[in-house]
């Protein structure tokens, strides 16, 4: 094996690029052998041939001779859709094609099989690294260095991948090409590869923020998130296809706009190909999304630009989250204050995408159902994110007094603090979440349905229950605590509608 | 108090139902080489795990000349004046010698023109030159172990810790590693060793502190260790017969007791007294007619110090 350094010269301004960023120069010196970099090509060309070659076959074949029958494909420019349109002649005897819809399929197959891809097999990448390095401890000389964890961070995500970076890379002239080709004005492909940028931006962050993570499982959490990421990428692209109504109106369209494809909708309009030619979600139907009563979506602009607003509040907040963890490793997973504004940053954007412009008032009741949910699924989050263990409560409640001059001020340690028990904190975050919708729950629902405030709160209380719970069983002196509190919190969940199920007592009948 | 290279106080680390590290209060002045001895388990690692801001101390304070030590973001100064060299020394196996070291002093700023002079130079203190070009996973164990030095002291720090750095190392090697840390300390570093090999431990450091159970329960420069605890021992061999050298062995008031050295036929007596008083015993022998062999004064080493304190294991 030939471990030749590709860039073997040293070009002042290569080495200036080096320079930048200690992290990245060590990723690319690990990886980037010319060995591997003729894989990766070679891999990027192959995958362009097969989708070519694949599209190609739908053309008719020649007939110089006019002796075949009649040839069917996608491509013909006859009326109807699918793939079977009969290919007519020109006065020349040449077939007449659709050009510009081929070049479409291809721009959208590079585009679909890009976005993969990177997300994927990027992630994938990010977490089996990171973790190798956690796990052998090179990580925790790295911290040690002067280097901030914004830029040892940055190197990883720009340099782990940087093999797939290329092998994309190596697609974008032809992605270039299909995409003009379509009719497709620049700005929108710049765009569109702008909102693949974003999209990665995020979810790398995430991978990094997953592998540091500690949970056990050490060997499985790459598998684990990318095939989370597959899953998750798969039904929101084949949801893209295949519905022509996909924006359902709810909390949950705030999931669709994590899926960077979704901006090819308004890149397909631009075309103005006819649309039951292509079978993707219209930008029309993008447009009946509203956030807080704006169609935001309707127009490409608009939409896009929300779109990447939303990718970099992500961003923003899994950096934050991630600085802290990097340094410090075996605190909880965001400090208590962190938690405060990531609380109103999810309620203010939650209850955005509940308010929309509602068939009926039985739908309205039923997304601020859906948001109540949420806000159980969030508190669960918090409970885990923000409960201190057995050692760290415990060193928390011995030397406070000594450790910070502020210790004394107990309301102080727990709104706030660093290690002190959960449940004020969570408390303080469900009040946030509850205070910003309750108004919402008055103005828009019916006065019959304003039951659902009590929802809301009573779910907020049995959160502060199983936060006090879980924060019981994590200092007890049981080996396996962590699994101990999941496991009971889901009892808690899961055992109270199991009885009433078996009680046949249905809450409709109750006050009989 | 800046005139101290380390201080902390009350520095305590809790584990999980007991105390690894028991209000220390270390204090180690700037240039010394203290050596860090006791049983496995007293609490070595994670003391110097915490002076090197790799572990959260659960109370208590570090001070690295003069400046608190604190584990984030705000103090890269600082961080370039500590290397710390640990017992695992985790390495990368897809990188050259050269490439590892160069992404260490990119990683600690170290300037462009500089790098490559720095680079030689910590390569031919280790000497590990003609081995530059070489993927780390291909090096022996005692190669990896120096290279981990040439990591530790690439930045140039002033501090350094280094956990057991010798185990795992041939004689040969060792003296090695006793000549580097000499250069070192001659170009004005502070070294805090941890190492089960006192007799290195003795040829190095100008002070030693030993733990116990996670308490330092001894700290102090060597000689004043050695006045303290180890008694003055005479090794004496006679051609004649060893009952007479008793004899008048005991007729002097310094001699507390003797042992007979099995196999060598010498004797090894334990004595009070100072240099003038060890040459008068010489000479009242020699006019008593013993025809002596040997007349050797020493001290009792290090190891036979750390035996006698009698230490616990912590288990
Ligand atoms: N991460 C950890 N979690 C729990 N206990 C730990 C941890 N690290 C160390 N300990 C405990 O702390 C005590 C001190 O360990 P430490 O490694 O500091 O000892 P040491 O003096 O370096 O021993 P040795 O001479 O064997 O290297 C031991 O009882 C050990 O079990
Ligand atoms: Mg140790």
């Amino acid at each position: 094996m030939k471990n030749i350094q590709v860039f073997q010269r040293s070009s002042s301004l290569w080495e200036k690029f080096l320079d930048l960023n200690p992290q990245l120069f060590r990723e690319i010196k690990g990886k980037l052998k010319t060995r591997n970099v003729v894989i990766a090509a070679a891999i990027s060309v192959i995958t362009q041939f097969v989708i070519g070659i694949s599209l190609l076959s739908d053309l008719p074949n020649p007939d110089p001779q006019g002796l075949l029958k009649a040839q069917y494909g996608p491509y013909a420019m006859g009326s109807g859709s699918g793939n079977h349109i009969a290919y007519t002649k020109d006065m020349l005897g040449n077939w007449v094609i659709n050009w510009q819809l081929l070049w479409l399929d291809l721009f959208i197959a590079l585009s679909i099989v890009s976005i993969f891809s990177l997300l994927i097999v990027g992630v994938y990448m990010l977490i089996a690294d990171t973790v190798k390095e956690d796990n052998r401890g090179t990580l925790n000389f790295i911290r040690l260095t002067p280097q901030s964890a914004g830029s040892v961070l940055l190197g990883k995500i720009l340099g782990v991948p940087i093999l797939l970076y290329i092998a994309v890379f190596l697609l974008s002239p032809l992605h270039l090409m299909a995409g003009l080709g379509a009719h497709i004005p620049l700005a929108l492909i710049l765009g569109f590869d702008i909102v693949i940028v974003a999209s990665c931006a995020f979810f790398y962050s995430f991978a990094m923020l997953w592998s540091l993570m500690n949970f056990g499982l050490s060997g499985f959490k790459p598998w684990l998130v990318s095939g989370a990421m597959g899953a998750l990428l798969l039904l929101l692209t084949t949801a893209t296809f295949h519905h022509n109504h996909l924006i359902s109106n709810t909390l949950w369209d705030w999931i669709l706009l994590l899926n960077p494809g979704i901006v090819l909708s308004y890149l397909i309009e631009a075309t103005y190909l006819p649309l039951n030619k292509i079978d993707f979600v219209s930008a029309d139907n993008l447009g009946e999304l509203l956030f807080y009563g704006q169609a935001l979506w309707a127009k490409a602009s608009f939409g896009i630009g929300f779109i990447l607003f939303n990718f970099s509040l992500w961003t923003y907040w899994c950096w934050s989250v991630l600085k802290r963890r990097f340094h410090n490793p075996t605190n909880t997973l965001v400090s208590k204050t962190q938690s405060y504004w990531i609380t109103g940053w999810l309620s203010v954007f939650a209850l955005g995408f509940t308010l929309q412009n509602y068939q009926s008032y039985s739908s309205a009741t039923d997304n601020f159902i859906f948001l109540q949910m949420c806000l159980c699924i969030l508190g669960l989050a918090l409970i885990a994110a923000l409960s201190p263990h057995r050692q760290a409560l415990y060193d928390w409640a011995r030397y406070r007094h000594q450790n910070n001059k502020d210790g004394n001020i107990l309301w102080k340690e727990l709104v706030f603090g660093e290690n002190s028990p959960s449940s004020v904190a969570i408390a303080i975050n469900m009040a946030i979440a509850i205070t910003y919708i309750t108004p919402s729950i008055f103005l828009f629902l019916r006065e019959k349905d304003r039951y659902i405030f009590w929802g809301f709160i009573l779910s907020g209380l049995s959160i502060l229950l199983y936060a006090l719970v879980a924060q019981l069983v994590l200092t007890l002196k049981t080996r396996k605590r962590s699994v101990w509190a999941g496991s009971s919190v889901r009892g808690m969940i899961v055992v109270p509608p199991v009885c009433l199920g078996v009680a046949d007592f249905s809450p409709y009948k109750a006050p009989e | 108090m800046s005139d101290w290279a380390i201080a902390t106080y009350g520095l305590t680390k809790r584990f999980e139902g007991h105390i690894a590290v028991n209000e220390i209060d270390l204090k180690i002045k700037s240039g010394e080489v203290y050596g860090l001895i006791g049983p496995n388990g007293a609490g070595k690692t994670t003391l110097i795990r915490m002076l090197a801001a790799a572990e959260a101390p659960t109370k208590g304070e570090i001070y690295i000349n003069g400046d608190r030590l604190l584990r984030d973001d705000s103090n890269p100064v600082q961080k370039k004046r500590l290397g710390y060299l640990p017992d695992d020394f985790p390495l990368y196996d897809d990188l050259t010698v050269w490439d590892y070291l160069e992404y260490f002093a990119r990683l600690y700023n170290l300037k462009p023109s500089f790098r490559r002079r720095r680079l030689m130079e910590v390569l031919e203190l280790v000497q590990l030159e003609n081995k530059r070009k070489s993927i780390i996973s291909t090096l022996s164990r005692g190669m990896k172990q120096r290279l981990s030095l040439a990591r530790t002291i690439i930045h140039e720090p002033i501090l350094l810790l280094l956990d057991e750095p010798v185990s795992g190392l041939d004689p040969l090697a060792r003296q090695q590693f006793r000549q580097i840390i000499k250069v070192l300390q001659e170009a004005g570093m502070t070294i805090l060793i941890s190492s089960h090999v006192l007799s290195d431990l003795a040829e190095l450091c100008t002070s030693v502190g030993i733990m116990e159970l996670g308490f330092l329960v001894e700290s102090a420069s060597l000689p004043e260790l050695y006045q303290r605890l180890s008694r003055q021992q005479i090794i004496l061999g006679t051609l004649g017969k060893m009952e007479i050298l008793q004899q008048a062995l005991r007729q002097n008031s310094f001699v507390e007791t003797w042992e007979m050295i099995p196999e060598s036929g010498l004797l090894k007596v334990n004595f009070t007294g100072e240099k003038q008083d060890c040459a008068d015993l010489l000479r009242s022998l020699v006019l008593a007619d013993i025809p002596l062999t040997e007349f050797h004064c020493t001290q009792e080493d290090l190891e036979t110090i750390f035996l006698k304190l009698g230490h616990q294991q912590a288990s």
